[in-house]
């Protein structure tokens, strides 16, 4: 159906039966604002710093403008053994994994504090690092829209790991390069992002990924291909899952659709991976 | 489990043992209860013997029967609400076969409380349930003077609507899809038009509404929180009738008469909007668009008489909602929404003896929605067609007998056995001449059946029980369920037209509705349980007292429930049933991958005042009740309140016969607006590559929600008041009616926006309420001849 989901049907009939019933209503009374800290962080063996981003949530009614700061942070790492104080940064805290290491198997237990009275804490546990089997294939194809078009397309397939239930991530990057007469390159970049619940995998433990279609090279001198595949948590799952699913809420006659969160007493995430990752060339 | 289970069926056995035992050595006297001038079949009428102070009902078939000791003779009295009472006596020496003729009340009569011989409250076993005499249907005011029948249902306690405008029953916190909604032994799954605003239900077509929410009896299964079943008129086999009405937005005819005089009759019913004439030509001038929509019922009956020992009946629905549009853009490009219910019932009634009635069914159900698209365009040669729809249908069999061996006892046992074909979607694309695609998800099919068995008994004056077992079984496609269902209700009568009752029903459900919206949509699929999906179950118990007034003749009732649900399904956060590109593609269209299940408990109180006769009638009902819902996988696994739980429900509704010429109508309903998730703040939510990839950007602030329906609308309340003109014609009668929804202009919420707006050059964000009904008067004109 071209550009016309159902929607659009059955809201043109609640518009037509329904115009001029739109009021404002002064005395509808907004949720209550309560602020929360909002904590990004990924970490990983594979890192030497581990970054730890942490902001407010902003309010939604009323007057918009004034932003909401978390305050002055401060923080603890702890791996059930050792527990550290978090360094402070401009962009939230962090710690050195000299101080800390980030080892797989093992988790770790987050708690952050503002001078605003705001605490949040939460805990990841590393994957193991696994061999995961990788192979990529390029092919060549055909399109079948208006004209017949030959593109190359990406064939991914991972081996997942027996025995246990995993999470993968799987980023493209591709990137060409273009000389221009005044000896700068122009790059363009693209990505693909596939979040993976091994619940997928068949019975011999293979997981195919639909295929990348790359575009035309023609206007690039060269072209690089970066696969970076992520064994994740299943909180990085859930929150990327939950992100690529997101909606704003704007058709009152749906479910609302809300970013998971694994932080106590506040927003965002803190979860881990390990990390693999191939370079090759397509042009 | 299984030992109580089969301890319970020895006991049925042992009574129906002791039952027949008690029926020797005595005469039974049996016969119809007909309304006089139609011969219309009179349903629940009160046949009372005060000699012996004892009596019946008559069944769904107007059948009553009674074993009594052999006398000289017997007064019998026949009464009913609406009708006159009568009396006869007979001859008692061998059985007695003995028919009533009731005439209605002659409107405006003073109507002489006999309440001694009227069926009260306090003498039946069953609890929550309600009769809804049609009468008041067509008395209460409504929506633009559309009678329905699910509206006024909405006005009794226990029963909510889910938003405003919808016709869906929200009963004792069940969603729209946990009731069994039954016309003339069909099962209706879409009981709307114009997405939710009216139900399907011609209420001239209707003789009998009655609607269970707790203790229910054996014969019922298949939905774990009501039975809304209702029966359609046979058609007067005395003479030719038609009543009919002309009101805003649609027209109704009904026609009635014999085919073989007091034999066999036949009745029509017809309704039609006219929206889309109206609509069309606005639309034209302002939008160069073609668009309307329109829905039409039929209703059928054919029945004959072939004496007393057989009947037999054939009735039919069928019913259509069409959208469509068409847009004038350069090209021709069409579009149409369409859903639609189509029923047929053969109905087969035959007495075996005076004590033993068997009712057979053949049944045949269709539900369907379908969404089609046209383009042709000529000057870039494009030519393209898709169609998209999905449905239901069933065929069953049903056998049911009423066994009446004593005064003391009233069994009734049978079987139903229900094919259901269920179509998730089935996609086709055209385009062009050349290229077809059919997409079609694999058709599921499910056969449900039940066989149950009850007791409708009195073992001692003051105590009568509905006891019985259900075995209910369910076949699907790699998976099959079966359950015992126990069910008993019991009423204790005290001094003063005071009893006590008490009830239990375990429930099961095996076919599933799924939407993702709160409102009424055609879209709603049905789904069967699956090995994924497991059936919903639900254990209801309920307690309450109910006291009879002789005068002025009410009734006062308080009704208390706690209900626990098991599998209940819960859609999870980003679901959504309603992609056609997916379809298109014949991939990720799962629905078992959208929902997931969990519990659900319900608890409340119910009060109802009722009179139902004289001048002025009507009935107060109130609820207060908690619905609360814990799914593993939603809100982070903690209890939420449900959608529509509504912690107070207030109806009042009044009918006042200001003389002979003018009816005065009113209702008034107030209840704690729905519980929704709305949004309380705003945060940024970066993703890994956001943070890690270089030149990566996704912009990501989303909104954080809180707990699910965590946020209260505003409180619902309207006042509707209606007036009717009476006026008797050669012809027949005519009613004038003037009717005002929404007197007082109340901005009832419809739904929140959040709008973002500028204040002095400063940005703002409020909540707007979208309200739909503003105050609409309407009028219409009934006839009857």
């Amino acid at each position: 159906m071209r550009n016309r989901s159902l929607i659009y049907y059955l809201l043109l009939i609640l518009l037509l039966s329904g115009t001029g019933c739109e009021k404002y209503i002064p005395f509808v009374n907004a949720p209550v604002f309560e602020q929360k800290l909002v904590i990004t962080s990924f970490i990983s063996p594979s890192d030497t710093l581990s970054r730890i981003y942490v902001s407010s949530n902003q309010r939604l009614y009323g007057f918009t403008e004034q932003p909401e700061y978390p305050g002055d942070l401060t923080g603890t790492i702890s791996d059930g053994t050792n527990e550290i104080e978090l360094d402070t940064t401009s962009f939230g805290l962090s710690f050195s994994h000299d101080r800390m290491p980030v080892i797989p198997g093992k988790t770790y237990t987050l708690k952050v504090a503002s001078s605003n009275g705001l605490y949040a804490e939460a805990t990841a546990t590393v994957p193991q690092q696994r061999e995961i089997l990788i192979k990529v294939d390029t092919t060549t194809r055909e399109t079948d829209d208006y004209m017949t078009v030959s593109i190359l397309a990406l064939d991914i397939e991972l081996t997942d790991y027996p025995g246990e239930k995993n999470f993968y991530n799987v980023i493209g990057k591709l990137t060409g390069y273009k000389s221009t007469s005044n000896q700068n390159s122009i790059k363009s970049i693209r990505y693909w992002f596939e979040y993976i619940d091994d619940k997928v995998a068949s019975p011999d433990n293979r997981i195919k990924l639909e295929s990348w279609e790359v575009p035309s090279l023609n206007n690039y001198d060269s072209a690089f291909i970066d696969i970076i595949l992520l064994n994740t948590e299943e909180s990085y799952y859930r929150y990327h899952k939950s992100l690529k699913n997101y909606d704003s809420g704007d058709n009152p006659f749906s479910e609302a659709s809300p970013v998971y969160s694994n932080i106590e007493g506040g927003l965002g995430i803190f979860t881990s991976y390990t990390v693999d990752s191939l370079v090759f060339r397509l042009k | 489990m299984l030992k109580r289970n089969l301890s319970l069926i020895i006991l049925f056995v042992f009574c129906i043992s002791s039952a027949r035992g008690q029926s020797q050595g005595k005469h039974t006297v049996s016969g119809f209860v007909r309304e006089a001038g139609s011969g219309e079949l009179l349903t629940g009428v009160n046949i009372y013997l005060p000699d012996h102070r004892t009596g019946t009902i008559t069944n769904n078939y107007g059948f009553f029967s009674l074993t009594l000791p052999a006398a000289d003779s017997v007064e019998i009295t026949a009464s009913y609400v609406g009708f006159r009472s009568e009396t006869r006596r007979v001859s008692f020496h061998s059985d007695a076969e003995m028919n009533f003729d009731l005439k209605p009340n002659v409107m405006l009569d003073e109507v002489k409380i006999t309440a001694e011989k009227t069926e009260r409250i306090s003498e039946s076993a069953r609890m929550s349930t309600m009769s809804l005499p049609v009468a008041q249907v067509k008395n209460v005011p409504s929506l633009l003077g559309e009678k329905d029948v699910m509206k006024v249902l909405q006005l009794m306690p226990g029963v909510q609507k889910g938003s405003e405008g919808s016709s869906g029953l929200y009963v004792r916190g069940g969603g729209p899809d946990q009731n069994l909604i039954i016309l003339d032994d069909a099962i209706v799954y879409n009981v709307s038009h114009l997405f939710g605003f009216f139900s399907l239900f011609n209420g001239d077509a209707l003789k009998s509404i009655e609607l269970t929410k707790g203790g229910f009896p054996a014969r019922f299964g298949g939905r774990l929180s009501s039975v809304l079943e209702m029966n359609m008129k046979e058609g007067n086999k005395e003479k030719w009738h038609g009543e009919g009405g002309i009101g805003l937005i649609s027209s109704r005819l009904t026609l009635e008469g014999p085919l073989v005089k007091n034999k066999s009759s036949i009745l029509v019913s017809g309704r039609r909007t006219y929206a889309d004439v109206i609509l069309s030509p606005i639309l034209k001038a302002t939008e160069q668009t073609d668009a309307g929509y329109y829905f039409y019922d039929l209703n059928a009956k054919v029945n004959y008489d072939f004496g007393r020992k057989n009947k037999l009946y054939l009735s039919g629905y069928f019913g259509k909602d069409k959208f469509h549009a068409k847009f004038d853009e350069g090209y021709d490009e069409k579009g149409g929404l369409n859903w639609g219910n189509a029923t047929a019932t053969l109905r087969w009634n035959h007495l075996f003896s005076n004590k033993l009635f068997a009712n057979t069914s053949a049944v045949f159900s269709d539900y369907r929605f379908g969404i089609t698209y046209e383009l042709k365009d000529e000057v870039n040669k494009e030519d393209f067609f898709a169609e998209y729809y999905s449905g239901i249908r069933d065929l069953s069999l049903k056998f049911d007998l009423d066994y009446m061996p004593s005064p003391a006892h009233w069994i009734k046992a049978g079987a139903i056995t229900i094919q259901h074909r269920f179509t998730p979607y089935v996609f086709i694309e055209i385009d062009g001449p050349a290229n077809i695609n059919k997409k079609e998800k694999e058709r599921t099919n499910g056969l449900e059946s039940g066989i149950y068995i009850e007791d409708t008994w009195k073992p001692l004056a003051n105590l009568k029980i509905n006891g019985g077992m259900r075995f209910s079984h369910f076949l699907a496609s790699s998976e099959q369920y079966h359950f015992f269902e126990p069910r008993i209700s019991a009423g204790w009568k005290l001094p003063s037209d005071f009893a006590i009752k008490a009830s239990y029903a375990s429930m099961n459900q095996y076919i599933h509705m799924i939407s993702n919206t709160g409102i009424s949509l055609p879209t709603d699929l049905w789904v069967p349980t699956t090995d994924r999906v497991k059936p919903q179950q639900s254990r209801q118990v309920a307690l309450g007292a109910v006291k009879d007034l002789v005068t002025p003749e009410m009734s006062f009732s308080i009704e208390g429930y706690y209900k626990k649900m098991n599998n209940v399904i819960g859609y999870k956060e980003g679901a959504t049933f309603i992609q056609i590109e997916e379809a298109a593609t014949g991939e990720g269209i799962s629905w078992e991958d959208n929902v997931t299940s969990g519990r659900a408990w319900s608890y409340g109180l119910e009060f109802l005042i009722q009179k139902k006769e004289g001048r002025f009638n009507g009935w107060i009902g109130y609820t207060l009740s908690w619905t609360q819902m814990q799914f593993d996988s939603l809100n982070f696994g903690k209890k939420f309140y449900a959608r529509y739980d509504r912690r107070h429900d207030l109806s009042l509704v009044g009918t006042f016969r200001l003389n002979k010429h003018i009816t005065l109508s009113g209702t008034w309903v107030y209840g704690t607006g729905n519980s929704v998730t709305m949004p309380v703040s705003v945060y940024s939510a970066p993703e890994y590559a956001d943070l890690y990839i270089d030149n990566y950007n996704s912009s990501s602030n989303v909104k954080e929600y809180g707990q699910k329906n965590n946020y209260r609308m505003a409180p619902y309340h309207r006042l509707d008041l209606g007036i009717q003109f009476h006026k008797q014609k050669k012809w027949g009668e005519r009613i004038w009616e003037i009717s005002v929804y929404n007197v007082y202009n109340r901005k009832n919420p419809f739904f929140y926006n959040i709008e973002y707006y500028s204040f002095y050059g400063r940005s703002h964000t409020r909540l707007k309420q979208v309200s739909l009904f503003p105050i609409i008067p309407s009028f219409s004109y009934s006839f009857k001849f």
